[in-house]
């Protein structure tokens, strides 16, 4: 994938940061409230393909939220590529985005080619026309998805797994370092996962890129990643560059459980005291 | 009802109906164009809002200025100003979280219209031409008026095509448009400020309470039949243009009130829209 030249700040193949690296974060929506994420120390090495697993309600996406700008952490330091991430400046072109759900209203006037080159539309600036040159970028990675004859086609009447991979390519326009996708194949039968997954794997493969999937179904998914963090309000667990084994599945599924039974002691347990 | 010449004779003969049909077109065109905007990001009530809460600003600039120098120009500063006010208090409201959206607009609508009755109950004289701010009198258009009209119209389409893109990705998804770098809350305010413009413009032509249908009915109309963006800006451009000269024609052979012919005949169109995609599906 391109090296980033001249963003004037530095660009990232320079410096040795962590895609992600994240120390002692603390977050919770309200003072009042538990904290919904604690003692949160996390690295993402370049390169690396992760999926964080865990189970609803656990923190995933303000965890996404957090790494995306969107809140800020009540206390810790949350870096992407060493910088804080609502102060990327043009190194926010290196992160690509795919929501779980894009909240587009269906009968919207955009063509699956509309939605990709709006990728581009950061790095082409204010007052400018998107080249020609991010045009064919945009077709190439619409036929990498198979949606080269959709292209024109309105993004609302395109099935959920072709939109979903109108916005992977869409966050892949400008050429990011790191992807972060949440939630991808939820709506998409089974064969149509197992094709997504290979599909992401080859992206780490052709473009060199980091990929932090959040998915709740470890099961699919394990074939094709390096890593595994299973996050329920603090990272339970975090398989490090080891081989994704069996051994390796069944503790991701216990940390899930495990964090599911302690949740639920914890409420009988809050129960009980307060009947007394 | 036959009219003693006709409409053509009469634009050849009477400058100011030039001006009201010049004043039609352009007003008509541009906030078509706007209307796009306004029903993909879906802004009709912020637009209503703002246009009933200028009556404030009106009625102020009215019991201020009524009598001075140039006092057209200085009615025009005082409402720009007022509803540029607004927008901005509008769009800051509807960003915090104390109060809702609706609720902060339902509550500038009626207390600006409130301070707008008392400014015109002050002022202690005949109130008859304030039903022209609200409803429109496009045969009262000056030729100062036109030029006004289309310097603030060629503003709002030039800050249009500037940002078009940025504006476009921004109705489609906000959230991801300030993920992927875009200036979200410039983009809204810009919005909110353009409206207000464009109410201001408007107010001569159609008046406070009938700018909501040309703000909203020809991009509502345009997004019934067009799939692609380019295809409904120009679709609600044809419906704005083509409903003000109908509704011009329409209300000087008829003898009615313009503004609101126009907006009928926005509305006829509108229908036939839905008609047209009903037989389509």
């Amino acid at each position: 994938m391109n090296a980033v030249t001249d963003t004037g700040e530095g660009a990232i193949e320079q410096t040795g940061d962590p895609a992600i690296q994240v120390s002692g974060l603390r977050f919770s929506y309200s003072q009042a409230l538990e904290p919904t994420l604690h003692d949160i120390d996390f690295v993402l090495e370049r390169g690396v393909f992760l999926a964080l697993i865990g189970p609803n309600g656990g923190g995933k996406t303000t965890f996404l939220r957090i790494l995306l700008g969107e809140l800020q952490p009540t206390t810790g330091s949350v870096q992407l590529f060493g910088r804080p991430p609502h102060d990327l400046g043009r190194l926010r072109a290196k992160i690509g985005y795919v929501p779980q759900k894009s909240h587009f209203d269906s009968s919207f006037p955009a063509s699956a080619l509309d939605v990709v080159l709006m990728g581009s539309f950061f790095e082409t600036g204010l007052l400018r026309r998107v080249s020609g040159a991010k045009k064919r970028r945009a077709r190439e990675l619409l036929a990498r998805f198979g949606l080269e004859d959709r292209s024109r086609e309105q993004i609302g009447k395109l099935s959920y797994g072709q939109q979903q991979r109108a916005f992977i390519a869409r966050a892949l326009m400008p050429s990011p370092d790191l992807l972060i996708l949440d939630e991808p194949t939820v709506g998409i039968d089974t064969e149509g996962q197992m094709l997504f997954y290979e599909q992401v794997a080859g992206l780490k493969r052709d473009f060199g890129l980091t990929i932090l999937i959040v998915s709740h179904n470890i099961a699919k998914i394990a074939g094709h990643v390096d890593e595994i963090a299973c996050l329920f309000h603090t990272m339970h667990w975090h398989s490090r560059s080891e081989l994704i084994n069996e051994k390796v599945l069944q503790e991701a599924h216990v940390c899930e459980l495990d964090a599911y039974l302690k949740e639920h002691l914890r409420h009988i347990n809050e129960f009980h005291r307060d009947k007394e | 009802m036959d009219a003693d010449i006709s409409f053509l004779e009469s634009l050849q003969t009477f400058e100011f109906m030039r001006n009201a049909f010049l004043a039609g077109l352009i007003v008509g065109t541009t906030c078509s164009i706007l209307s796009v905007y306004v029903v993909l990001k879906r802004l009709a009530f912020i637009g209503q809002g703002i246009s009933h809460s200028a009556f404030g600003g009106v009625a102020l600039a009215l019991l201020l200025f009524e009598d001075s120098a140039f006092a057209d120009l200085k009615v025009g500063a005082v409402t720009l100003s007022f509803c540029l006010m607004i927008a901005v208090l509008i769009g800051w409201t509807s960003r915090g979280k104390r109060i809702s959206e609706d609720s902060a607009i339902g509550i500038f609508f009626a207390v600006s219209m409130a301070a707008g009755v008392i400014f015109i109950a002050l002022r202690q004289r005949y109130t008859g031409e304030v039903f022209g701010y609200l409803f429109g009198n496009i045969l009262g258009v000056s030729s100062s008026d036109i030029v006004a009209i289309s310097v603030l119209a060629a503003l709002v389409l030039a800050i249009v095509t500037a940002f078009f893109k940025e504006i476009f990705f921004f109705c489609f998804d906000e959230r991801l448009a300030a993920i992927s770098g875009l200036p979200t809350r410039f983009l809204h305010y810009l919005l909110l400020i353009l409206l207000a413009l464009m109410i201001v413009i408007s107010i001569k032509v159609v008046g406070i309470i009938l700018v909501s249908a040309f703000l909203v009915i020809p991009g509502a109309t345009a997004k019934l039949l067009s799939t692609n963006f380019r295809t409904m800006l120009i679709v609600s451009a044809g419906v704005g243009i083509a409903s003000s000269l109908v509704g011009l024609y329409a209300s000087y052979q008829l003898e009615i009130p313009s503004g609101a012919t126009i907006v009928l005949v926005q509305f006829l169109a509108l229908t036939a829209a839905m008609l047209v995609k009903r037989l389509r599906a």
